[in-house]
């Protein structure tokens, strides 16, 4: 088994720290993980990736060769990676907030899950934890990962004062996500 | 005060920090560079809760010297630094390699040249780990290619930079720096730590850069212990005297630090060879490429081609009895690596022209997609 999850979006939106934080779910559910990064020497705004390979066996070629699941949480991204990799095999989840137009993939991919994540985040309080409410909605979907593992490894990795309103994105994502399954339009 | 053994999920720029500290690290001097920013960021947490010392440095030059000094008063020391801090380190590495001053130098590579892809990847300096320092001289490069090897390198690092009294140079890879793995951590005792060997007899008779009959290097003092040694630039004699025309003398001092470390070779040469018994192609790659190229060969033997990889940690000194076996043994050499093609050279030199020897290079600051290195086994077994 070798599942690839790429992350993608703006420097800010917290790309990286889900990316991390994704990783750690997966060892904690007795996975090998690897997670790595491509960021510009921008701080905030530069177009951000975490690419996140999760496998039963150890892991070589540690990048995305075809995604299993894309978190694309801005247009520019989802219009650059579009052509970059071979996606009929692929699971888009996207932040509806962000993204509107979806032609650079319509067609070309296996499901796109539109999910309004930032507003969402918003709701909740703060929409920096848009991040975690997709992860919440991808370990759903996907379901390779237990939801108790994401919110352990959010416990460990995430900044104490913030770790309530992240589980709180988490459990909204679980919500969305099991609205996706049945079908129902969020 | 030390990670604790057992498997944690690190990056590879945490995981060398922790490696260090095990092997005895107490002094850190450095000057913050994507993407080693992270090692100098965990060695200021780090270094104060093991009794150690971190030094924010105002530029690599400083922070190079710094360390050559911490490591005469007696302190295993290391700096982290990329492709254009290292550029400035090799000045201090001259005057550590000829005052035999045991240090670990941490070059994450980026792409260059000059201040180049900051944040992207590259192996372009592989060279510059040998040549980079003027005059003649022998130097210890080793090749992480996960951050598993980062732990467990940066202790090798110190092992051999205290029993060889020479700058060993770790050269990562922004990959490698920043990817998140799980790490393992074996119970302390089971972990090697090697310490300089230290002078047995009174000062006075005391002779610093004499080794001892059977050693390659002299036992090697503290400051402040008592024993005088003239740590200076100029050639110096087995006194430590300066020589500035004993050409006699000079030769000697120039090829026993040559030699200290090319007649070892077979000692210090770390390697893993996966899928090579019944190879006909050989990848041989390092850092974060060997894995790609891993990939690869697994992909090559789904289809039926006899495949391996020769994954080199050490890179210098060169292994060239590796590399002349393995040509003897397969039709062809597939060398790719993240830069204009460097290896390759030694690869080709090496292995005397029993295989053909082929490069794959890649620049612009991202890994090799397996397909690349794939095509060219087909290529070669075509």
């Amino acid at each position: 088994m070798r599942i690839e999850v790429m992350i993608s979006g703006f420097g800010g939106q917290g790309v990286v720290l889900s990316g991390a934080v994704l990783s750690q779910a997966s060892v904690l559910s007795n996975y090998y993980a690897a997670a790595t990064y491509t960021y510009g020497p921008e701080a905030r705004l530069g177009s951000t990736r975490s690419e996140v390979v999760i496998s039963d066996e150890e892991i070589d070629y540690p990048k995305i060769i075809s995604p299993d699941y894309w978190v694309a949480m801005n247009q520019m991204s989802l219009n650059t990676f579009s052509k970059r990799y071979p996606l009929d095999k692929t699971i888009i989840l996207a932040d509806s907030s962000m993204i509107k137009y979806f032609d650079p993939v319509e067609g070309k991919v296996r499901v796109i899950y539109k999910i309004p994540a930032t507003d969402e985040a918003e709701r909740l309080g703060n929409r920096l934890v848009a991040n975690m409410l997709m992860l919440g909605v991808f370990v759903t979907v996907s379901g390779i990962i237990p939801l108790e593992n994401l919110k352990e490894a959010i416990r460990r990795m995430v900044k104490p004062q913030f770790i309530d309103l992240n589980l709180k994105a988490v459990d909204r994502g679980k919500e969305i996500g099991e609205s996706l399954l049945k079908g129902v339009k969020v | 005060m030390y990670v604790e053994p057992g498997t944690h999920l690190m990056q590879g720029d945490e995981a060398i920090v922790e490696g260090a500290l095990i092997a005895g690290c107490r002094f850190f001097a450095g000057y913050p560079i994507t993407p080693a920013t992270e090692i100098a960021e965990r060695m200021s947490r780090r270094m104060p809760q093991v009794g150690g010392v971190f030094m924010q440095m105002e530029d690599e030059l400083a922070s190079i010297m710094a360390i050559i000094g911490a490591s005469w008063a007696g302190r295993k020391s290391m700096t982290a630094t990329s492709g254009p801090g290292y550029s400035l380190m090799q000045e201090g590495l001259g005057y550590a390699i000829i005052t035999e001053t045991p240090i670990v130098i941490v070059d994450v590579q980026r792409g260059g040249p000059s201040t180049g892809l900051v944040t992207l990847p590259s192996q372009g300096d592989v060279m510059q780990a040998r040549w980079g320092s003027h005059g003649d001289y022998a130097t210890i490069a080793l090749a992480p290619s996960s951050a598993q090897d980062m732990f467990d390198l940066a202790i090798k690092a110190f092992n051999l930079s205290e029993t060889y009294r020479n700058p060993v140079i770790i050269l990562a890879d922004e990959v490698i720096a920043h990817v998140r793995e799980p790490v393992k951590v074996p119970p302390y005792e089971e972990i090697e730590v090697v310490e300089r060997r230290r002078p047995n007899v009174p000062p006075e008779d005391y002779i610093p850069y004499l080794p001892d009959p059977g050693e390659w290097v002299a036992p090697m003092p503290a400051f402040g212990e008592g024993y005088n040694v003239l740590v200076e630039s100029v050639m110096h004699d087995e006194f430590g005297h300066r020589i500035g025309t004993d050409h006699v003398a000079a030769e000697r001092t120039i090829k026993r630090i040559y030699y200290k470390i090319e007649k070892n070779v077979d000692k210090i040469s770390m390697y893993e060879k996966r899928y090579m018994e019944d190879a006909e192609v050989a990848v041989v790659a390092y850092g974060s490429t060997a894995r790609t190229a891993l990939r690869a060969v697994r992909e090559a033997r789904n289809q039926g081609i006899k495949a391996g990889l020769i994954r080199m940690i050490t890179l210098w000194p060169f292994y060239d009895r590796l590399i002349e076996e393995t040509a003897s043994q397969v039709k062809a050499i597939i060398v790719p690596e993240m830069n204009m093609g460097k290896i390759v050279r030694e690869v080709d030199r090496a292995s005397k022209g029993q295989a053909k020897v082929m490069s794959v290079p890649k620049v612009g600051g991202v890994l090799h997609h397996p397909d690349e290195i794939l095509a060219a086994i087909k290529s070669a077994v075509r």
